[in-house]
Parts: C-alpha cells; structure tokens; sequence
C-alpha cells in the first residue's frame, strides 16, 4: 500500500514536472522569438462604406452590445482583450497576448483562429490613435507584426506546417488574415511567401470574392454549424469592420445577414434558446445532456445569436465566444431590425424548408470544377479523399509539399488505396469510389432541412440525408421540447469513436419527416472486404458493447417520462415526445436508450397538451397506434398510422407517402418559408416580415444590400 | 462454398443481414451436407453388408433424417427471424429431393453407383454456394452460376481420381476392374478438369471485384490443373500415378476456393 503510495506520488511529480516544463504546453512563459521582420505598417484606412446610411442598428441590439462590453471588459480572456481595446483601454495582460502568438510561430493548427484576434486588436488600435489614444505598446505591436510577417495564410506557400486550411471555416479565417494583414503592410515582404503585402491582399481578396460567391449561391457546407459558425462570423465581421473595400465590406455584411436569418427562424426559443437543428459539423459536448449536472454545454453562437437578434440570454462570464466578442467591437455590422423581429415572430410556430449545399457529382451543374481553380469548395466539404476529388488533392499536396495533419495518414492512405485499387483493377478514384460510404460519406453534401415548429416543440430533419454513410460530425435530426429536453439518435461508427465522438457523426440514417413525426432507419450496404476487416478490428478495440445505435433520452430532462412496450415517453411543459424502437432497447445510462447492433428503425412523434388535453391521452393513442414494420435485406417497410397525421409509409427507397401522398424530401429551394421564397443556386434573397413595410433586400450579384421600413 | 455465396452476392444487402448470413448459413448447410453424406453411408450399407462398420441400415436412414431436419429447421429459423426470402426453404427441400433421388437410381442400378457418390461429394459440396445465395438476394450474380460450375467439374474430377488411388490402396468405392471402363472414367475426369478451367478464366470475364488478384490466384490454380491433366494423360497411357494427380487436384481446388473469395471480396 505505501509502495503504491509512493508509486503514486512519484508519477504525479513526474508528470508535473514534464507538463511544466513541455515547451507546447508552457502557455505562462512563453517566451516569443526576437522580431526579425522589416516592415512598415499602414495606418491612415478610411472605411468605404457606411453600412448605416438609411436606417440605424435596433435599441435592443444597442443595449445588448453594452452589456457584453461591460463584461467582456471585466474579464481576464485574452480574447476579450478587444473589448478593452474598443472602449479606449489597454489591454491587462501584454504577456497573455504574446503568450498567444506561440501557435502562430510554430505554425500549429487553428492559429488562423487567433491571427483572427490579433488581427482586431491591431486594426482596433488603429482606430484608436488616429482618435488620439494609442494603447497598445510598441513593443507588443512589433511582436504581433513579427508573427503576422512570419506566418503561412495558405498552403501554397513553401513552409512545412502543421495547419488545415481546408475546412469552410478555416479558409474565411484564412483568407481574412491575410487580405487584412496584407491590408497593412502592403509594401512589405512577408518572410516565406517572398511576396509583398498587396500580393496577398489580391489573393485573399480572390478567395473571399470565391467563398462569398458559394455562400449567396449554395449556402453553407458547415451547415447551420453551432460550433463554425462562431468562426466564421467572426472572419466576416473583422472584414466587413477593416477592409478596405466596398464589394467584400458588403458582401460580407449580407452573408452575415444571411447566418442572422439562419438563427431567427431556426432557433427554438421556448425557456431557454436553443439552436435545435441538424447541423453539418457538431460535437459530443453540444448535445449529450448527461445529468442536471452534467448537461450539454452551451451553444457556441448562443452569445452571438443574442447579440444580433436578443435570442435567449447573456450569460455574464461566457465572453470568450469569437463571434460575439468581434459583434460587440464592431462599428459597422449590426443585422437590419427585420432579423431581430422575424425572430421574434417565427418563435411560436413556423414550418420550413431550406437547402444548404451539393452532392459531389453535382460541380457541372453549379459551375464548380474539380481543379485546383475550384478544390477549395470540395474541401470546404470535407471531400480531400471522395473520388472526383482524391487525385487532385493528392497532386496539390504532394505539389506544393503541403504537411498539415492529414499528410502523414494521406501518404498511408494513398499508398493503401493505390495498392488495393490496383489488386482490383481499379484507379485511385475508381477505388475511392468503391469506398463511396466512407470516401463520400464524410463529405457534407447536400442537406435539404425541415423544420416543423409550435410553441411547445420543434422538430428538425435533414431529409434523407446520405443514408448508410459514415458521417464525421454530422447531426441529422433532433425533437426539441426545451434546451435540455432534446431526443435524437446516433449509430456511432467505428471511425467516430476512434475520435471519441458517440452522440454526432456515425452512420447515417434515412431520416423522413413530416411535420410532428419522423421516421427514423439505420442500415448501410456492405463495404471491400477488406475494410470491412478494418471496422472490425476497430470495433473490437472499443469493444462489443461498442456495436449499437442509441437515442439521446435524458430523463432528467423532463417533468415525466414513461416506457410502454417499445416506446418511449417523455413530457416537458406542455410539449409531448414519443419515441419507439423496433428492437428492443435497454437503458445504459439515464440519457443513453441503446439496441444492439447497426440496424433498427425508430419512429418519433411529437405532441402538446393543445393537441392532446394531457400527457396520458397521448401516450395512449400512440401506444395504440397500428404499424407494422418488416425488415428487408436493406432497410425496413415501415406503415404507421399516426394519430395526428394520418398512415405514414417509408421504405429504405422510396418516397415518404402521407395517406397515400408523397411528401417532399428535397431537392429543396435555398429558403422556403413565410418570410422568404428563394431558388437554390441565385444570388438574391429578398426577405420581408408579413404584416408590415419591412424588407431585406440582398443582391449578391452587384453589391447591393437594401433595408426598408 | 455457402460463405462465398454470401459473400458473392452481398450488393445492396444491409450490413447486419450479411453478418447473420455468414453466421447462419454454414451451420444450416452443414446439416444438409451431412445429409447427403449420410446418402452415400446408406447406399454403401445397402451394397455390402460389410461395410456398415458402427452402423446399420436404420440408424443410417435415422441419421438422414435427423441432418436433413436439423438443416431445415435452422433454415426456417434463419428466414423467419429475418424475414427472408421462402425460396430459400425450397432450395433446401430441394436439395433434399435431390438427394433421394440420387440414392433411388444408385440402389436401382439406373446409373452407376460410383457416379452418384461422385455426384453427391461434389455437389454436397458446391450447392452451397446457391443457398448462400439466396440467403442474400434472389437475383443471383453470373459469378456463382460460373463459379457452382467450376467447382463442380474440378471437386468431381478430384472424386473420381481420389477413388481409384484408394481402390489400388485397397480401399475407396471404384468397382470397376475393367480396364476399358477405367480408361472411361479416367477420360470423364480429364473432361472435368478441362471444363473447369474453361469455366474458372471465364470468371475473371464477369464484372467481379478484384480482377488482378483473382486472375493471379486463378493462374496459380491453373498450373496444379494443369499439371494434373498431363499426369492424368500419362496414367491413361503409362503409368498410374493417382496420388499426384489427386494431390495436385486438391491445390488446385485450394487455390479456386481462394479465387472464388477474392471474387467475392
């Protein structure tokens, strides 16, 4: 015992040790490396364009903006630092700045999350003395320069690092840095590019026309991204505040608007906001509520979303967020008032179609190519490894000697996949292709959304949405009764939980959803042998318990909750969820409602008291409803007959039919709902609020963005 | 055979199917090989007395009985657990027709006993592929009608040489002492090897996966055939050397089997 004591004691000071002195993990002393670069740094920009001309931000969205400075202002964050800055103080800590400047000097990834920072933190301070007020020191200025001089903003310049710039999010982050930081030192000659300040500028402004142009176009990849969305509206505003340019300052502010839009008619706004839609890209901490303790952390956008449009609530000591802190700081974005009311008016009840995004043999049709000209699109899709894609992902990267964390494992894997798809007979892409549920399953194609919304529940499904395939981080449906009351389903796939990701991702059902009731089926076809051996041998180091599909039930979540045969009920307020399995299920956590194995089919229906009288009436008539499901060799044929909606059929192909009619699952228009009709692939979007003289007018194609009261 | 049927015909079937199907199908099958086996114990016994070692006539009929039950309930099992397709229990009703019918016109002498035992160990071997098969889908790849055929000319072929090597070895089931009749069967079994090459290189022809490495596996099969149609050509005119020939027969059959599961791969 004191043996293992003493054990004990000395792994402990060991690692103490080694975590005190592991230069990564030193962020207290950091000590930056001697400036080097030559520079000289523009100041005198005059902003182009004056965003407010005809109308003024609301009286609410003023407020909320001095109620985050004030707390931003009081916190220690190095990122709330621009707080400080915006109101005419210096910032608290230099070191803590310089502490941060780390990631960009050993080129780790995501420091294009930080270059966004430092970025307004200079540009603020600009502002500031031509006001007559410099704040930030010399000394910390040049450093902040030095790293901006030194560092990578793509990944054709020739410096091995470890940075990804080729997710949605990242290239905005990207491309924003380096058209402001090109912005001001635009005669200087940044070190591993060898290029001068203005040639990035062009670039950047090249990439940002481009990304902009998908976004009014397709919508987003990462679409409706709780997490990504924080990044990327914090990369639009700094640009929209600082460059130095009418089209993009513009541009940016209506794709701002458009994410503005996002939130006011997606959100459910019952005791507490929550952002209750599928989304291309989520994690494990946004949506798996363990306990009352324990509970699935906030939204990333929630303090945006507050600011823009007054949804939910401030939380006083979370001002971290990137996107809030950047709105809070902003002098020319604010969304125009229509945003703010339509959240307001879509709160109790909306039904809602929306589209985000292509498939990937779909580039002809939309004017994407998948040369080096266009890749950044596929990328932004996550689709390096998909079959049109592969060969040129491969060229680029081996081209330009690209590393990032995907170089090693894409050597492996071209090496395997070249192997194999000689060993068949096959190509590179040919063999990526016969991988399709993995190569493609991972890329965020096509989502085509429908959300169904009362003042007691929501529910929202990405429609069919690329069954069978093995999805990273999508969420592809979710009934919404309150924050914490949210019941959806996962099959967690064996490369998931290699990432440690059990309640996003996965294998993807065939989600089909009609108003108040979804009908939910797990299946997927076979893949090569081959890697049928790999999952395998994944799935047995997880172990066999790790082989299942479960649905996110948090008990303590509700006000009553009750299982009868294979359903399960739950009550929150006055909003009803019924969830039934056709295998049987057994509880392995109190949230956690599991079946075995990779194949099952869940129907889940909502109700309230208005519709019901009372929770018994409800769980009676469901519990009673006719259905009959029998598994086929892929998938099931599914009738139900739903006490609210009528007979509802679904098979693994096929159309969803509703007594007898077939509902639509997409290809849906870019926007469908009271408050905007837009055909997918157009670049305008007019948006107005029934009953009154409001209305949003954006047009991609000129520039122009138009408000009217 | 019955795992490469799966395993052949595994397009658009869910993950789960295919893994139950793997699981299922052999055990089932295993059964109602046994059954056929138990067929040839029966004509066997029938034949001469002598040969009944541990078991009589009745225990002999018992125990096909008993098989060709056991494989059937496991199949009704299989395909109304999993809602399947009833084809399935056909085939294996099928099957079991077949087997009796076989043993009627061996015990009636309208063909050849030798022939039937031959036709039974071949085919209680390679009609598992079908069931396999049917297990997974009803429309059945080109592949495995190719593949059945292949493996049923070679594994009788193999039967045939395999029994003459027992018979010099004072064992195994060839009655026939007649040269001319030895030299007939010895030319059916050089048809069969023949055939089933034939059939084997016209698999790689049939939209199947992995074409470089079957055709590789393939070609190694080839060469043992290969060499057992030269050695079976010189034990028709010189000398007997059954054991090689069936040796040689026996990797090749190996290395088809392999074949077959790359194709199914």
């Amino acid at each position: 015992m004191k043996r293992k004591r003493a054990i004990t004691i000395v792994e402990s000071f060991l690692l103490a040790l080694l975590f005190l002195t592991n230069p990564i993990l030193d962020v207290f002393s950091f000590e930056a490396p001697v400036p080097q670069w030559t520079y000289w740094m523009k100041t005198d920009f005059t902003h182009p364009v004056d965003l407010f001309a005809s109308w003024n931000r609301t009286e609410g969205f003023k407020t909320r903006k001095t109620i985050f400075l004030a707390d931003a202002n009081d916190s220690v964050g190095w990122r709330e630092q621009a707080a400080r800055l915006y109101l005419g103080y210096n910032v608290t800590d230099d070191q803590e700045i310089i502490n941060n400047l780390n990631r960009i000097y050993i080129y780790k990834d995501c420091l294009d999350f930080d270059l966004a920072s430092l970025v307004r933190f200079i540009y603020l301070d600009i502002n500031q003395s031509k006001m007559g007020n410099p704040l930030l020191n010399a000394s910390l200025k040049h450093q902040i320069s030095d790293a901006f001089g030194k560092c990578t903003y793509w990944y054709n310049v020739p410096k091995a690092t470890n940075c990804i710039y080729s997710t949605e999010n990242h290239q905005i982050l990207y491309h924003s840095a380096e058209l402001l930081v090109g912005q001001l030192y635009p005669n200087s000659t940044f070190m591993h590019s060898d290029k001068k300040g203005y040639y990035h500028y062009t670039h950047a402004k090249e990439r940002i026309m481009q990304w902009l142009d998908w976004r009014a176009r397709l919508g987003f990849s990462e679409w409706h991204s709780n997490v990504y969305y924080n990044e990327d509206i914090a990369a639009l505003v700094n640009l929209v505040d600082f460059a130095n340019d009418t089209e993009i300052v513009t541009k940016c502010a209506m794709v701002l608007d458009l994410i503005a839009f996002d939130f006011a008619i997606n959100y459910f706004n019952s005791t507490q906001a929550t952002y209750a839609v599928p989304q291309g890209r989520e994690y494990d901490g946004h949506k798996e509520g363990k306990s009352a303790t324990d509970r699935a952390s906030r939204d990333s956008i929630a303090e945006a979303a507050w600011l823009m449009l007054g949804i939910g609530t401030h939380v006083a000591n979370s001002t971290g967020s990137m996107a809030a802190i950047a709105l809070a700081t902003s002098d020319h974005y604010a969304p125009p008032p229509i945003l703010e009311d339509i959240a307001k008016n879509a709160s109790k009840s909306i039904e809602h179609w929306e589209r985000n995004g292509i498939d990937m043999d779909e580039g002809s049709d939309y004017g994407i190519s998948y040369t080096e000209e266009d890749i950044a699109y596929w990328w932004g899709m996550s689709a390096l490894f998909a079959a049109p894609t592969i060969i040129e992902t491969l060229r680029i990267f081996n081209y330009y000697k690209v590393r990032g964390e995907l170089k090693g494992g894409l050597d492996l894997l071209n090496t395997a996949l070249s192997i194999l798809g000689f060993l068949r007979g096959m190509s590179l892409d040919q063999y990526a292709n016969a991988l399709k549920i993995i190569t493609q399953g991972v890329c965020l194609e096509t989502a085509n959304i429908y959300t169904y919304r009362t003042q007691d529940y929501q529910l929202s499904v990405a429609q069919d949405h690329r069954k069978g395939r093995n999805s990273m981080q999508s969420h592809v449906w979710q009934a919404t009764l309150d924050v914490n009351a949210t019941v959806y389903t996962c099959s967690p796939g064996e490369i998931t939980q290699e990432f440690e990701q059990r309640w996003v991702g996965g294998w993807l059902p065939r989600a089909t959803a009609y108003k108040n009731v979804n009908i939910i089926q797990y299946d997927r076809t076979t893949l090569p042998l081959e890697a049928e051996f790999l999952l395998l041998i994944l799935r047995l180091i997880f172990g066999p318990d790790a082989h299942y599909i479960h649905a996110h039930f948090p008990q303590w979540a509700f006000d009553e909750w009750v299982q009868y045969g294979g359903w399960t009920f739950g009550r929150k307020g006055d909003g009803y969820v019924a969830l039934y399995s056709y295998k049987p299920t057994w509880w392995h956590a109190n949230h956690d409602l599991r079946v075995q194995g990779s194949k099952n089919a869940w129907i889940c229906e909502l109700g309230s008291a208005d519709e019901y009288n009372d929770f018994d009436n409800f769980t009676t008539l469901i519990q009673q409803a006719p259905m009959r499901i029998s598994p086929q060799a892929l998938g099931y044929n599914i009738e139900y007959l739903s006490p609210s909606q009528g007979l509802m059929s679904v098979s693994w192909d096929g159309p969803l039919q509703v007594s007898g009619s077939n509902v639509d699952l997409g290809s849906y228009k870019r926007f469908d709902n009271p408050y905007c009709t837009q055909n997918f692939n157009t670049t305008t979007t007019i948006i107005t609020l029934p009953g009154t003289s409001q209305r949003l007018e954006l047009y991609f194609h000129n520039a122009t963005r138009r408000y009217l009261s | 055979m019955t795992l490469i049927g799966v395993l052949i015909s595994r397009v658009n079937v869910g993950i789960e199917l295919f893994f139950t199907n793997l699981i299922y199908a052999p055990i089932a099958y295993v059964f109602i090989a046994l059954s056929g086996l138990t067929v040839i114990k029966i004509l066997q016994i029938l034949q001469d007395a002598s040969n009944t070692g541990r078991l009589n006539l009745k225990q002999a009929l018992a125990l096909f009985g008993a098989f060709f039950l056991v494989g059937i309930i496991l199949t009704v099992v299989n395909v109304v657990l999993h809602v399947l397709n009833v084809i399935v229990i056909v085939y294996i009703i099928i099957i079991g027709v077949l087997w009796v019918l076989m043993g009627l016109l061996a015990y009636n002498n309208i063909i050849k006993s030798e022939l039937i035992f031959v036709s039974i160990v071949s085919l209680v071997f390679t009609l598992g592929i079908f069931y396999g098969a049917l297990l997974n889908t009803l429309i059945i790849p080109v592949s495995i009608y190719l593949a059945f055929i292949t493996a049923t000319f070679l594994q009788s072929a193999r039967e045939m040489i395999k029994s003459y090597d027992k018979k010099d070895r004072g064992g195994g089931f060839i009655t026939i002492n007649d040269g001319k009749e030895r030299e007939k069967i010895l030319k059916v079994s050089l048809l069969f090897q023949a055939l089933s090459s034939i059939f084997l290189v016209m698999i790689l022809f049939s939209n199947i996966a992995y074409p470089v490495l079957y055709f590789f596996v393939m070609l190694i099969s080839l060469i043992f055939i290969s060499f057992a149609i030269i050695i079976t050509l010189k034990s028709m005119r010189e000398k007997r050397d059954y054991l090689r020939t069936s040796w040689l027969l026996k990797y090749g059959i190996l290395f088809e089997l392999i074949a077959f599961l790359v194709v199914g791969s």
